[in-house]
């Protein structure tokens, strides 16, 4: 009975932000910080949705458009554009979205697994579950999948490139 | 009270011991075949084996232990004169030090012993027997001579221990509270003895604190330790000079509670004496009290060995160990002020222009001059911390060789120049396993069988040099032979014969060129890699090896005379001389090593070869590139009238390669694109500019090869 109440009030701290008009959310845990956008240097031959590098003070750290990598309608950068620096597995890695909306508390209870197909196309591989929040769906992602949803669909992505190049 | 010390927290330190003295070992036995009669070298191995045999031991290793005092055994044998040294004692030995790498490899993977040593441990022993029977008709001259010396050395040490012991409890006095008084007490109301242990450690004592450890976990078994100075907390921390002391109640006598401590390695001296509490002392104690004051006075006198020891000590260079990657991170720190420092003159600059020059821009001006020259300092510091003398590379190879030479029943003498040069730590990574390849070759393929060397008038003992030194801003490694050299006319054959090349390709190669063969991927046959390398690696791998660090191998050979492999390597790998360029915004970096010239070509100079841009430089056919295209995977448009070209050659390739503008030159910090992006062909790298802003850094030979130009020229 205790562990169920403990797991019952047991939480996620997730931050929060937007794509494509959707709310996303990832584990706080594994966001090393939140950068405005900033100069990124393109990498010949990656692939698509490898935006290039930055310098994180002294650091080159790859940058990933998450528009590209869901295949979601691209969005112009804006003032409010950011880049989620996160880490998992040891590799750091930056994630472009559209804005960081807030940090907040969600209670594992209110955590439902993913449905079949819930947004607008995104792959269900990459979720985590769907959270609920005051009438509001967050889409809980799954990072190792966004970064690495498959090593051979990046290899594939990058030789056909380089097979046109 | 001294229990709860872990063991475990050692192991890193005990390692790196092990390792030390494993090295040491491995090089000094292959010295002693051919010096046998350096005591000072024997001295040195025994030394090795009983100080891994102690800390194996008191780390509770005991394969390790056994196998070491076996080793010890022998070796203290070989010191005395009792059997002397052979081929088949050195060979024992070594197969004995196999296995302790062995103990010590598994130990660092997974904390445990597994190999099974007793075979070895056999083979010492037996050896010994062997080789005392064979010498036992000898004359014993070396043991003659030894014995007054050990003798001389034993009384020494006496003198010595007994100053040291006397100065020890003279300056150092007991101090108990009243519940150790209790229980000091009570012990000797039962009739147990109480012991006042000063414990001297030698001066360069590695492990203090585990050496400490080992002492109270050794006295534990004769008695029960109440207190130590400085407390056992200070003494896990390290935070005490080279003594400390123990009060143990136990039932031994004194001199055995010595002998326990002494058989500890890195013990310099121990002093036991009995507790005296002060009721007691005034008659007891007495006796005791004024030798030491006679010698107390002695003291302003005659200088001891304690006082002078320090200075000696302090000319010898002091090191530390430092995890790489600490350095790294240094090196990344730094990275960060040479780019703030950048900003700061933008901004002095910037201020200047708005406020025109005042007491405070200028103040700003200065700091950012200063900073500047710390930073580039600081950089400099931190990049010589990243060199090491080649000799960690060279220090493994006599084994080899002897091991080699041996297998192949042929004599060899092999000599190692320029240990001492230093290289970036990455270059010495990789610079190992081509020497090994280059080094066996030169073994198997490169010197005859003894008789064959004899027959052609050449000294009986094959010579193999590999050398080490610095040219300009360059390390030069060379490894040479006095072999049979490579017959032209035999690789023309083979290469034919392999189906790398044409019959006419072949033939066609200059006498330099077919020397270069040998680097062709799927070359390497028995014929010149030997089956002895048996590592199914050419040396196509080799060049690659070598390559990959920006080196250059050249090869020299005389039939009949011998073969002579030239390694050029860059200092160091980190920083990186570059010629900055634009393409469109984004900025490139060339690394300087691989630029031949800069040239300025007119748009009507381009002439076509089989649908190929070139243009003619001095004569010479030189191939363009648009690196726009290659790198971009855009066409470009048409060029402008004149243009700047980069020249970059790789061996005697040349390719020019087309670019927007040129930035300048630079010195630049190379850093990886990391693991999520990984290798990019043509790419070697990322820098961060004075600006913030991120280059990419080409890597030549990868461009070459997308270029398909390859073709061009044959095997560089």
């Amino acid at each position: 009975m205790e562990e169920k109440e403990k797991q019952m009030n047991a939480e996620e701290q997730l931050v929060v932000f937007n794509l494509a008009g959707e709310t996303y959310g990832i584990d706080i845990s594994l966001v090393h910080e939140i950068i405005r956008m900033q100069t990124i240097t393109k990498v010949p031959k990656t692939p698509h949705f490898v935006e290039g590098v930055i310098n994180l003070r002294g650091r080159i750290v790859p940058v990933i458009d998450l528009h590209q990598r869901f295949g979601l309608p691209g969005t112009e950068q804006t003032q409010e554009s950011r880049i989620i620096v996160v880490e998992v597995a040891g590799v750091t890695v930056g994630m472009i979205v559209d804005s960081v909306s807030e940090v907040l508390r969600l209670p594992v209870a209110n955590i439902e697994p993913p449905p079949p197909a819930i947004s607008g196309g995104i792959d269900s591989a990459y979720l985590r579950g769907v959270g609920k929040w005051r009438e509001q769906l967050i889409i809980l992602l799954e990072l190792s999948k966004v970064l690495y949803k498959d090593q051979k669909e990046m290899q594939q992505d990058f030789t056909e490139k380089s097979r046109v190049g | 009270m001294t229990s709860d010390i872990d063991l475990s927290q050692y192991l890193g330190i005990f390692l790196d011991e092990a390792e030390e003295q494993v090295q040491t070992l491995d090089q000094s036995i292959v010295l002693l075949e051919n010096e046998e009669d350096n005591m000072e070298l024997l001295n040195k191995i025994f030394r090795a084996a009983h100080t891994l045999k102690g800390a194996s031991a008191s780390m509770g290793f005991e394969k390790m232990a056994h196998l070491t005092h076996a080793m010890e055994n022998i070796l203290d044998r070989l010191r005395h004169g009792d059997i002397n040294v052979s081929t088949e004692i050195i060979n024992v030995l070594l197969k004995a030090l196999d296995n302790l790498q062995l103990l010590k490899d598994q130990i660092a993977a997974n904390q445990q012993e597994e190999a099974d040593v007793e075979p070895v441990i056999a083979e010492l022993k037996k050896a010994g027997e062997i080789a005392e029977n064979s010498s036992a008709d000898q004359p014993k001259e070396a043991q003659q001579v030894e014995q007054p010396a050990a003798e001389k050395k034993a009384q020494q040490a006496t003198v010595n221990s007994t100053e040291i012991t006397q100065q020890l409890a003279a300056s150092q006095e007991l101090q108990l509270d009243d519940v150790e008084r209790n229980i000091i007490n009570t012990a000797k109301i039962k009739g147990y003895n109480v012991w006042h242990i000063i414990v001297k450690l030698v001066d360069d004592c590695l492990m203090k604190a585990a050496r400490a450890y080992i002492v109270f976990n050794n006295l534990k078994e004769s008695g029960e330790v109440i207190k130590t100075t400085p407390t056992t907390t200070e003494i896990e921390e390290e935070k005490f000079d080279n003594s400390f002391e123990i009060v143990l109640i136990s039932h031994e006598d004194a001199d055995h509670i010595r002998s326990i401590i002494t058989s500890i390695t890195e013990i310099d001296d121990v002093v036991v004496t009995p507790v005296v509490l002060e009721d007691e002392k005034n008659t007891a104690a007495q006796k005791q009290q004024q030798p030491i004051q006679q010698q107390h006075q002695q003291e302003g006198t005659t200088p001891n060995k304690a006082q002078t020891k320090p200075q000696a000590a302090a000319k010898v260079a002091q090191t530390v160990r430092v995890d790489v990657q600490r350095l790294e991170n240094l090196m990344n720190l730094v990275g960060e002020l040479v780019i703030d420092r950048t900003r700061l003159l933008d901004v002095g600059g910037g201020l200047k222009n708005k406020l025109g020059s005042g007491k405070l821009v200028e103040t700003l001006e200065e700091v950012s001059v200063h900073i500047g020259r710390i930073t580039t300092d600081l950089q400099e510091e931190i990049m010589k911390a990243r060199m090491f003398p080649i000799e960690q590379v060279f220090n493994r190879f006599p084994r080899m060789v002897r091991d080699l030479a041996q297998k192949a029943n042929k004599e060899i003498e092999f000599i190692v120049e320029g240990r001492e040069t230093e290289l970036d730590r990455t270059v010495i990574e990789e610079i190992g396993d081509p020497l090994i390849h280059l080094l066996r070759n030169a073994i198997d393929h490169g010197i005859e069988h003894p008789e064959e060397r004899i027959a052609l008038g050449k000294p009986e003992k094959g010579t193999v040099i590999l050398k080490a030194f610095h040219q300009e801003n360059q390390i030069i490694i060379t490894v040479e032979d006095d072999g049979k050299g490579m017959d032209p006319a035999k690789l023309r054959e083979k290469v034919v014969e392999k189906g790398l090349m044409s019959a006419e390709a072949a033939n066609r190669l200059s006498e330099r060129e077919v020397f270069n063969v040998i680097f062709l991927p799927g070359f390497s046959t028995a014929k010149v890699v030997s089956d002895v390398s048996g590592r199914g690696v050419g040396m196509d791998i080799v060049r690659n090896h070598i390559e990959k660090i920006n080196g250059i191998i050249d090869i020299d050979t005389a039939i009949g005379k011998g073969t002579r492999f030239t390694i050029k390597l860059p200092l160091t790998l980190a920083i990186n001389r570059s010629l900055l360029v634009y393409l469109e915004q984004s900025v490139f970096a060339f690394p300087l090593s691989s630029v031949v010239e800069i040239i300025n070509v007119e748009k009507k100079a381009i002439q076509r070869i089989q649908k190929r841009d070139v243009i003619l430089v001095r004569g010479e056919v030189l191939p363009l590139v648009k690196l726009r295209e290659l790198l971009m995977e855009q066409k470009m448009e048409e060029l402008p009238d004149k243009f700047p070209v980069v020249v970059c050659g790789i061996s005697e390739k040349r390719i020019g390669f087309i670019i927007d503008s040129l930035l300048g030159e630079q010195e630049i910090v190379i850093k990886s694109l990391g693991e999520y992006i990984g290798q990019v062909p043509g790419l070697a790298g990322a820098t961060i500019m004075g600006d913030g802003r991120v280059a990419l850094i080409l890597d030549v030979r990868g461009l070459i090869g997308q270029t398909g130009v390859d073709s061009y020229a044959f095997a560089g």
